[in-house]
């Protein structure tokens, strides 16, 4: 039984003594499950599905290959991501020869951004209402518009959840570039939306209605 | 310390949006939090802007959050260790 008790209870791995067969069944075991979500993350950075799934496919060779550097207890799911974006970018942007977005914001610009966004126009309640009810290809090609950078970011932490540490370690950035893209990317995302939603007039008709 | 008590009462609303993100990323500290949960609830603006930010993030794990893999990628994915758990055996 290796049901841990309570949630920091480490399931022992003896390292040294493991097999190579008992490796490839831990792998299987801990790394497989998090295909699906890796995969999601791919198609966000690839925007293609077979290039997503070649992407995926080398992380997890790459991720199989240094497995006996993971550390058991660990986040290996923050480890995962790490091995697949690291792919994306030394391998598949290098071959797009797609530009390296320049990032050098710090927490300071990210903050006034944020604070000059109070009057800007985003999302009101009755267009998020009616986005809502929008396909989802509108969000998907909205966030598909975004710089791959910013895109990566907003989905690690909205669909996926981790932390800004998490992202920073992912994403090989300090937390305040990792914050500047979340703001960029969703300030963006937000604007987009809006537009979406007021060229179906839902924005016009909430404020005719007050 | 008397930087972080400093901030305990956000009047501001430029100081509570600009924390709107982080207070939902759960990012803050408690007492940050409080401060902006305090704000939240004397003032709708706010409010109606943290719950936009709150729904954005719903809508976004709606559409991307049950992607599955194809399953000609699984397969290609477990052959590569399929294949090296036949070699160490022999």
């Amino acid at each position: 039984m290796t049901v841990p008790a309570a949630s920091d209870t480490v399931p022992q791995v003896d390292l040294e003594n493991e097999t190579p067969a008992e490796r490839d069944a831990r792998f299987e075991r801990d790394a497989l499950p998090y295909l699906d979500q890796l995969y999601g993350a791919a198609l966000r950075m690839t925007r293609n599905p077979a290039d997503a799934e070649d992407v995926v496919q080398e992380a997890y060779a790459k991720a199989y290959a240094s497995f006996h550097q993971f550390k058991p207890g660990t986040n290996l799911k923050a480890w995962l991501y790490r091995i697949l974006t690291n792919t994306y970018i030394n391998t598949y942007r290098k071959k797009q020869r797609q530009p390296q977005i320049a990032d050098g914001e710090n927490v300071e610009d990210w903050q006034l951004a944020r604070a000059e966004q109070h009057q800007s126009t985003g999302l009101r309640s009755a267009e998020m209402e009616a986005l809502d009810l929008a396909p989802d290809s509108v969000v998907t090609e909205a966030m598909s518009e975004l710089a791959p950078d910013f895109r990566l970011a907003v989905y690690l932490a909205d669909v996926e959840g981790f932390s800004y540490k998490e992202i920073a370690e992912i994403m090989g950035t300090p937390i305040g570039t990792v914050m500047s893209r979340l703001n960029r990317g969703r300030t963006q995302l937000r604007a987009k939306l809006g537009d979406y939603a007021r060229s179906r007039g839902i924005g016009r008709q909430a404020n005719a209605d007050e | 310390m008397s930087e972080e008590l400093s901030r305990h009462e956000l009047t501001d609303c430029c100081e509570v949006l600009a924390r709107i993100d982080p207070f939902l990323d759960h990012e803050l500290s408690e007492e940050e939090a409080d401060a902006v949960r305090r704000h939240l609830a004397e003032c709708d603006e706010c409010l109606e802007h943290a719950d936009v930010e709150a729904a954005t993030r719903a809508l976004l794990r709606r559409c991307f959050g049950s992607q599955r893999a194809p399953e000609s990628l699984r397969t290609r994915v477990l052959m590569r260790y399929t294949h090296v758990e036949i070699r160490t055996t022999d």
